[in-house]
């Protein structure tokens, strides 16, 4: 098939967007349009318009096919790519001529329903992909259109979304067709790696490559399934009536004339590259066959007349599959056939049931009768119609089973498979006899069933729409050989055949083998409808499987593992913790399963210099630790755990870590001081409650703790075993730290100097786990009422210190005198942080510990009475920024962000008194120590008094505002200094 | 021109503290303002990035002699930058939705302070090139989403932020293991010198840190089993934040990974991605059928992270520039599609009677607002991979790598495993615009929502990037390119020839 | 020396897994402290030489490494932040679910 690049191609991408156009001018216009049966005509215009263009382009369209490729994503060398052929052709003009006269239809089905813009705005877009779906010349481009069809179909069944049905239906048709949709992408994917490339024009013409590939299988199974969910094929059919509880004018048109021939479709279009093989044929053949029987045996069983024309489908759809399957010349003239024969009829008998179901309110066939009175035109094109779903000639579906008879019999097939397709096309064509006859004779003839039906006839107009189908049906049974009319067919068939098609519309063609067969067929199908009530009662009697059941036991399974899974979600702390770490050993044993554990450390290098002192404290830590786990009640298990602090600290002492040790008393302290606190506020039936929990031995948690202690053990021991080491950057410190920060302590040095970024947001943690417990205690607390209720709180409390009553007038002057003492002590510790152990951190804890300890003297309202001064919002501000400012004078005079500055000598204040210098060092010791400050009074001020807001509610506006006023002023201030 | 480095980090602090110093009703406006300089300066540090073709580095106090760091060192690569420029656009998003909304915890005079904290971190540790520093920012980063969980008007919030943070600390202990087993292997902190070193020769130590770390990334990006926090923590937290904790926090476990297998570990990388693998097929399994097993919106698209980072993880796994690439573009679609469905549920469950996301509760709100029906639809598509949105282009992506790197199974497993998405996405759609209420309960008068501007952009984003995606995959290929060869970060932070001659 | 210093610090760790595992909250919090110090420990022994002065220019020998030292500071902040933030937590879950068992906290199932 030779491939034309043409430069005009816009006029199909117009011809979709026309399509895309209607759905925004119904959906803009949907107040404006008039509700009454010009609607239809006027939205109408849209899709005649782009039936113009595509006809005309058919007319143009000579022996190749003409293609259109825009760069997508020029990265993946991906392209959208249009292609134009006989066979596009054929389902392009099916797509916009049915299109239109859906959209005129509709206009009457949806009379004086003004809310109705909606659903024209749906099936505009679901036309315009179902337009590009066919036109699409690349599998990316094509499957785009086809994930397009699916949704857009899921809104039309939801269409009606107040009913359970509605909903219903619509899920199942989108989790079954897009599920099939990923298969057929993972499938095109497949195709397109083989073929080196997405566009059909390569993977057409890579056929042998793709079949001779070992992921052909697969890649043919994929794809198939895409087409097989999509078309309605056995066990996938069930979707299809489930869908029928969307409005008629959607049923007419997706699941008779255009979406249910998507799958059709594809494997057509896919045959030259995937078709002709054992495979193919199989696969194909026994999917249709199966799907053209039970859709021929349960359509007899339906009582709704939408339900029948849903399964005669199917089995039409079964039909087709069957022929795709066949590698002949005959089975593709009969496919084009077939599809738009099927098209024709289909789409007018839904069309007439849907005007049935207008006029009588029901679609009952055991209620309708006698509708030949009440609506004759109906009953012309309906029968029609239905007789040619019945194959009889002389209409348009009898040529179709006539080929089809014809195929099935053709010597190429093995013998048995021909006779057994023969026997099943012959039984399907009974039982469609059947339903014809059905529908024929239970709502137009015999008599009125149902007296309660009363009849509200609509505008005449509304038959135009079914009426043309039906007469084409028939005109092309009739007509005697429209000779370009066959060469297009031909060529359509051509193209999916891969080869010349000759295609001719010949009723008679003598007293041959298919004609008797199909003689057969009808005169078996009479018989069946002369004993169907007998029929559906077998069928009735018969126990019926149904796969919608198995469906419902697929979504039923899900739904069970889903609650399954989500019970791992235990809530329980202790088992997430516990998994996690037992994974996490896991993952490190694994990591280094490779070597042998005794690689990490030997004893053989352990030296046995002993250090006393070290043994001791170590024995300290050990058993406070431990006594922390043993003893009963949680007050002195706290303090064994200060004790343990202190164990660690005396280590770090000797380890020699003079700094480490003195902050690790410090936050010990600290730490003991605030877990006491955090009892207190619990309480009393809970803390003993919560103590009778202590002591209890847990194996579980025993192994996951041993398991981890191993861990650290191995590591340390190889850690401390192996040294003397290399460190690529200690030496550098300890031999450039004085001359290049002016700091002898080296530790200090790396703090504020080399590792300055660390500890800046180092103190911005801290700051942020300040104004965290501050809006935990103050706000969030109050917001779920969290705080005990009054009964708890003693109301002295409120008034004096924590200890209650009114503190000694001694105490309140040695706290008054404390605070300079402690500030005083602080700044030593910010000044010489540099040269000596002792930093910002520890001189901010030390004025906190003070501020903590005014608390407790002079109770909550007193003491912020007494420290106006200490605004912690401003503190941890002005700090932090500080630090950044402090940075960023670095970078304008080093050009280097952090980098240390001697303030001193730049103002030439070289000689301070007791070696005081003016270094960033020093202003980052005074940030550090005033964020932490800030930040511990809050912690302070929350946790002194959580419940200060139950007593005076403070809504979060206020309070707030007036301070961060003050603290803008203040922040001016300082920076006037600067 | 490094100092770009700093503007993602020190904008978004300076901006955190100046606003403890304002008056409540500016620090809504004051705040996203920062954070949209902000993200420009992150656009710009990728934009230059792009331009350099290499890192930006900057070692903070110019400590850096003969050739090797001493200090901190920052690094912007194409990776690094690429992350930054996704959290901070998402994260500007999630600030613009909070600047809306009507929770109680934004009136807070912390609030902005303590979200533009998560910023600092989020960053920061996307940003800096020394392991100890990237545990401090992670620090900050786990603090900050703590309280502003803990304060969350949901009032589950404060439990599911002390159990996140328990986890928490025990991952910060795992990195703390980590760092301290890698300063006895090989004496320094620095990514680039560590990677240099164990990649002449990796000790048993080295193996172990390498187990720790990828523990504590699994923790970070919540990945099976070490997912336990996130469906609690990103339900509960306040809406703005967990649109951005689901979409964006969690990423920064993926590009730890990426570290991992790129630069700190190259020679093992192939046990981290078959590791990655595994975990990932099982999160996606999971994550899919918890989240449709659940029975609260917010719940439901927390889950679906977990699910959704699985496919990353198994792009990662598959380890070919093609399958990382479309890991990264998946990785940014993700984030831009999750956030804007959790603002989202945030409106819907602020239009409920009661003000949560619980299925009961928000059953037929959707009807109160059809419009935004229309923008949950797109995201639901894009959740679920569905053409033409961006979500699509990374399932395709994806897929075909997985074609490409020759991984059947997984891509089966895949396959089957993402028409759970489109399961619960369309459930949850169905359930708040189609389904009906009985009479008694409609009649409750519901309360005014937030403002939707973020979600719509954000859905727009999706909408755009499934149309015009080549721009994201052009980035992302040369991001796979880039961290093809560790050398180039290294020869990037470290003056190898001088240290070579030396 | 070496293995009596490895093995302490992996019992303290050890230990403080266990008291985190446990049930009553105070206990866990009590756990978490351990934890810390048991890191720092771990991290002091990280370093490079077997110091015998402390890291100051002014003294000379083998001075400690001065590194992890810093290190341990800043992580020693860190944990200190986050444990006033624990024990705030702790105060309102305390009084939200009137329980101090870790196991009664577990409201979020499913």
């Amino acid at each position: 098939m030779q491939i034309a690049l043409v430069k005009d191609f816009m006029v199909f991408i117009v011809a979709i967007s026309l399509l895309w156009l209607g759905a925004l001018a119904s959906w803009l216009l949907r107040h404006h349009l008039p509700a009454d049966t010009r609607r239809g005509w006027i939205l109408g215009l849209f899709p005649l318009s782009s039936f113009g263009i595509v006809l005309w382009q058919t007319l143009m369209l000579g022996e190749t096919a003409v293609i259109h490729r825009t760069t997508w994503i020029s990265t993946l060398n991906l392209d959208a790519v249009l292609q134009f052929d006989a066979l596009s052709a054929l389902f392009a003009l099916l797509v916009t001529g049915i299109g239109t006269l859906i959209i005129i239809y509709a206009g009457y089905y949806f009379l004086n329903d003004d809310s109705a813009g909606r659903f024209f705005a749906y099936l505009f877009l679901f036309m315009g992909m179902m337009l590009g779906l066919v036109l699409a010349g690349d599998v990316i481009t094509l499957f785009i259109f086809w994930e397009g069809t699916s949704i857009t179909s899921f809104l039309l069944v939801a269409y009606k979304y107040k009913y359970e049905s509605a909903r219903a239906g619509a899920f199942k048709a989108l989790f079954i067709t897009a599920g099939g949709g990923i298969a057929l992408l993972v499938g095109l994917l497949f195709l397109s790696s083989i073929a080196g490339s997405t566009d059909f024009a390569t993977i057409m013409a890579s056929g042998d490559l793709i079949r001779g590939s070992n992921l052909y299988l697969v890649t043919l199974i994929l794809v198939a399934l895409g087409a097989f969910t999509k078309s309605a094929q056995a066990p996938f059919h069930i979707w299809l009536p489930n869908a029928m509880s969307a409005p008629t004018p959607a049923s007419a048109y997706l699941h008779s004339a255009t979406m249910v021939k998507a799958g059709i479709y594809l494997l057509a279009r896919f045959n030259p590259a995937l078709g002709e093989t054992e495979a193919w044929f199989w696969l194909l053949s026994l999917v249709g066959l199966a799907t053209m029987l039970i859709g021929a045996y349960l359509g007899t069983k339906q009582k709704d007349l939408k339900a029948l024309l849903a399964y005669s489908t199917i089995s039409q759809l079964g039909i087709l599959m069957m022929l795709i399957g066949q590698d002949t010349e005959i089975a593709f003239k009969a496919l084009v056939i077939g599809v738009v024969a099927h098209a024709f009829y289909k789409s007018a008998l839904f069309m007439g049931a849907g005007i049935i179901d207008i006029e009588t309110g029901t679609r009952d066939i055991y209620r309708l009768g006698a509708l030949r009175q009440s609506m004759p035109l109906g009953f012309a094109i309906i029968g029609i119609s239905a007789l040619s779903l019945a194959g009889l000639p002389p209409l348009f579906g009898f040529l179709a089973k006539e080929t089809l008879l014809a195929t099935a019999v053709h010597p190429s097939l093995p013998e048995f498979v021909s006779w057994l397709f023969t026997a099943a096309i012959i039984v399907a064509a009974a039982f469609k006899l059947v339903q014809a006859g059905m529908i024929l004779f239970e709502v137009f003839l015999g008599n009125r069933k149902d007296e309660t039906i009363q009849h509200r006839p609509l505008p005449k107009l509304v038959f135009l729409a079914p009426a043309l189908p039906a007469l084409m049906s028939l005109g092309l049974g009739i007509l005697p050989e429209p000779q370009g009319l066959a060469e297009f067919f031909g060529a359509a068939a051509a193209v999916s055949f891969g080869d010349k098609v000759k295609v001719s519309f010949a009723l008679w063609t003598g007293l041959n083998i298919p004609f008797a067969l199909s003689v057969g067929a009808i005169g078996l199908g009479t018989v069946l409808f002369i004993q169907r009530k007998r029929l559906i009662a077998w069928q009735n009697s018969l126990l019926s499987w149904s796969f919608n059941g198995a469906f419902d036991q697929l979504i039923w399974g899900i739904d069970r593992a889903s609650t399954l899974s989500t019970k791992v979600q235990s809530g329980k702390l202790r088992f997430y913790l516990s998994v996690m770490i037992v994974a996490m050993l896991g993952l490190v044993t694994i990591s280094v399963g490779g070597f042998n554990l005794s690689q990490l450390a030997t004893l053989e290098d352990l030296s046995l210099q002993e250090n006393p002192v070290r043994l001791i404290s170590l024995l300290i830590t050990l058993l406070a630790a431990g006594a922390t786990v043993l003893i009963k009640r949680d007050f002195f298990a706290i303090l064994a755990l200060g004790t343990a602090g202190l164990g660690v600290a005396i280590y770090m002492a000797v380890e020699p870590a003079p700094d480490v040790a003195l902050v690790q008393i410090v936050v010990d302290i600290l730490a003991t001081l605030i877990l006491i606190l955090a009892l207190t506020q619990l309480p009393q039936l809970q803390k003993s409650a919560a103590e009778r929990l202590n002591g209890r031995f847990h194996l579980p948690s025993f192994i996951v703790a041993a398991g981890s202690g191993l861990l650290v053990t191995l590591i340390t021991f190889t850690a401390l075993t192996s040294r003397p080491r290399t460190s690529l950057v200690t030496p550098f410190y300890s031999d450039n730290a004085k001359a290049l920060t002016g700091a002898s302590d080296i530790v200090g040095a790396i703090i504020v100097d080399f590792r300055a970024l660390d500890t800046l947001i180092e103190i911005a943690v801290f700051s942020l786990a300040g104004l965290g417990l501050y809006t935990l205690m103050r706000f969030a607390a109050n917001k779920h009422q969290d705080h005990p209720p009054q009964a708890y709180i003693n109301p002295r409390v409120q008034q004096f210190g924590i200890a209650g009553p009114q503190t000694s007038v001694y105490l309140r002057s040695m706290a008054k005198i404390l605070l300079p003492i402690a500030f005083l002590v602080a700044s030593v510790h910010m000044l010489y942080g540099h040269d000596q152990p002792g930093d910002g951190f520890t001189a901010g804890v030390i004025m906190s510990l003070a501020v903590g300890f005014t608390y407790l003297i002079f109770g909550f309202d007193e003491a912020r009475q007494r420290l106006t001064w200490l605004q912690p919002f401003s503190l941890i501000a002005l700090g932090i920024l500080l630090v950044v400012f402090n940075g960023t004078m670095g970078y304008l005079l080093n050009g280097q962000f952090l980098s240390p500055i001697d303030y001193g000598g730049l103002l030439s204040i070289t000689t301070l008194p007791a070696g005081v210098k003016l270094s960033s060092g020093f202003l980052f010791e005074v940030a550090i120590g005033l964020a932490v400050l800030g930040s511990a009074s809050l912690m302070l001020d929350s946790l002194a008094r959580p419940s200060a807001l139950v007593i005076q509610p403070v809504t979060e506006s206020e309070s707030v505002p007036e301070r961060g006023a003050t603290a803008v002023s203040f922040f001016a201030k300082v920076f006037q200094r600067r | 021109m490094n100092e770009i480095l700093l503007l993602p980090i020190l904008i978004p602090l300076t901006g955190a503290l100046l606003l403890l110093l304002m008056p409540n009703h500016l620090r809504g406006w004051f705040a996203t303002g920062t954070m949209a300089v902000s993200l420009a300066s992150s656009g710009w540090l990728l934009s230059t990035v792009d331009a350099t073709g290499s890192a930006l580095v900057l070692h903070s106090g110019g400590w850096f002699f003969d050739g090797s760091p001493f200090g901190i060192t920052l690094v912007g690569d194409w990776l690094s930058a690429l992350f930054v420029l996704m959290s901070q656009l998402v994260l500007f998003l999630g600030f613009v939705y909070a600047n809306g909304a009507k929770d109680k915890v934004v009136q807070y005079p912390t609030f902005y302070t303590l979200f533009m904290m998560l910023v600092v971190g989020l960053s920061g540790a996307l940003l800096t090139g020394d392991l100890f520093n990237l545990f401090v920012f992670a620090e900050l980063l786990v603090i900050a989403g703590t309280i502003l969980t803990a304060v969350s008007d949901d009032k589950f919030g404060t439990e599911a932020a002390f159990k996140y943070f328990y986890i928490s600390l025990i991952a910060a202990a795992f990195l703390l293991l980590a760092c301290g087993a890698l300063y006895v292997s090989y004496g320094t902190l620095n990514m680039a010198q560590l990677g240099q070193a164990i990649g002449l020769e990796a000790t048993p130590l080295a193996l172990m840190a390498m187990g720790l770390l990828l523990a504590t990334f699994m923790v970070k990006s919540a990945t099976v089993p070490f997912h336990f926090w996130q469906p609690d923590f990103h339900a509960a937290a306040p809406t703005a934040v967990s649109a951005t904790l689901s979409s964006v926090v969690v990423k920064l476990g993926v590009y730890g990974y990426l570290r991992l297998i790129t630069l700190l570990f190259v020679d093992q990388a192939p046990f981290i991605q078959n590791v990655l693998l595994l975990v990932g097929i099982v999160g996606i399994v999971f994550g899919g059928l918890s989240a449709v097993g659940t029975h609260n919106l917010k719940r439901m698209l927390a889950y679906s992270t977990l699910a959704q980072v699985g496919f990353i993880l198994v792009g990662i796994g598959w380890g070919t520039p093609l399958s990382i690439a479309a890991a990264l573009v998946f990785a940014f679609n993700h984030a831009l599609i999750k956030a804007a469905m959790l603002m989202m549920a945030g409106a819907i469950a602020s239009r409920a009677p009661v003000k949560s996301a619980d299925f009961l509760n928000i059953t037929a709100v959707g009807k109160l607002h059809p419009a935004l029906g229309v923008f949950f639809f797109v995201g639901a598509m894009a959740l679920a991979g569905l053409p033409p949105t961006n979500g699509f282009i990374s399932k395709m992506l994806v897929f075909n790598s997985g074609i490409e790197a020759a991984g059947y199974w997984p891509l089966v497993l895949i396959g089957l495993a993402s028409i759970l998405t489109l399961v619960y996405t369309m459930r949850a759609f169905m359930r708040v615009w189609y389904m009906t209420r009985d009479k008694d309960e409609t009649a409750v008068t519901f309360k005014q929502g937030d403002r939707l501007i973020a979600p719509m952009a954000l859905v727009g984003f999706s909408f755009l990037l499934g149309i015009w995606a080549n721009p994201l995959i052009e980035i992302t290929t040369e991001t796979a390119l880039w961290l093809e060869s560790p050398q180039a970060y290294i020869n990037a932070v470290l003056d190898t020839e001088l240290l070579a001659r030396r | 020396m070496e293995l009596l210093i490895a093995i302490t610090i992996g019992t303290l760790f050890a230990i403080s897994i266990y008291q985190i595992l446990q049930r009553n909250v105070i206990r866990s919090a009590i756990g978490i402290i351990l934890l810390g110090s048991a890191i720092n420990l771990f991290l002091l022994s990280a370093g490079s030489v077997d110091g015998l002065v402390p890291a100051y220019t002014t003294l000379t020998g083998a001075q400690a490494d001065a590194l992890p030292q810093a290190l341990v500071l800043t992580a020693v902040v860190i944990s200190m932040g986050g444990l006033a933030l624990i024990l705030g937590m702790l105060y309102i879950i305390a009084n939200r679910y009137q329980t101090s068992d870790l196991d009664e906290i577990s409201n979020l199932r499913n």
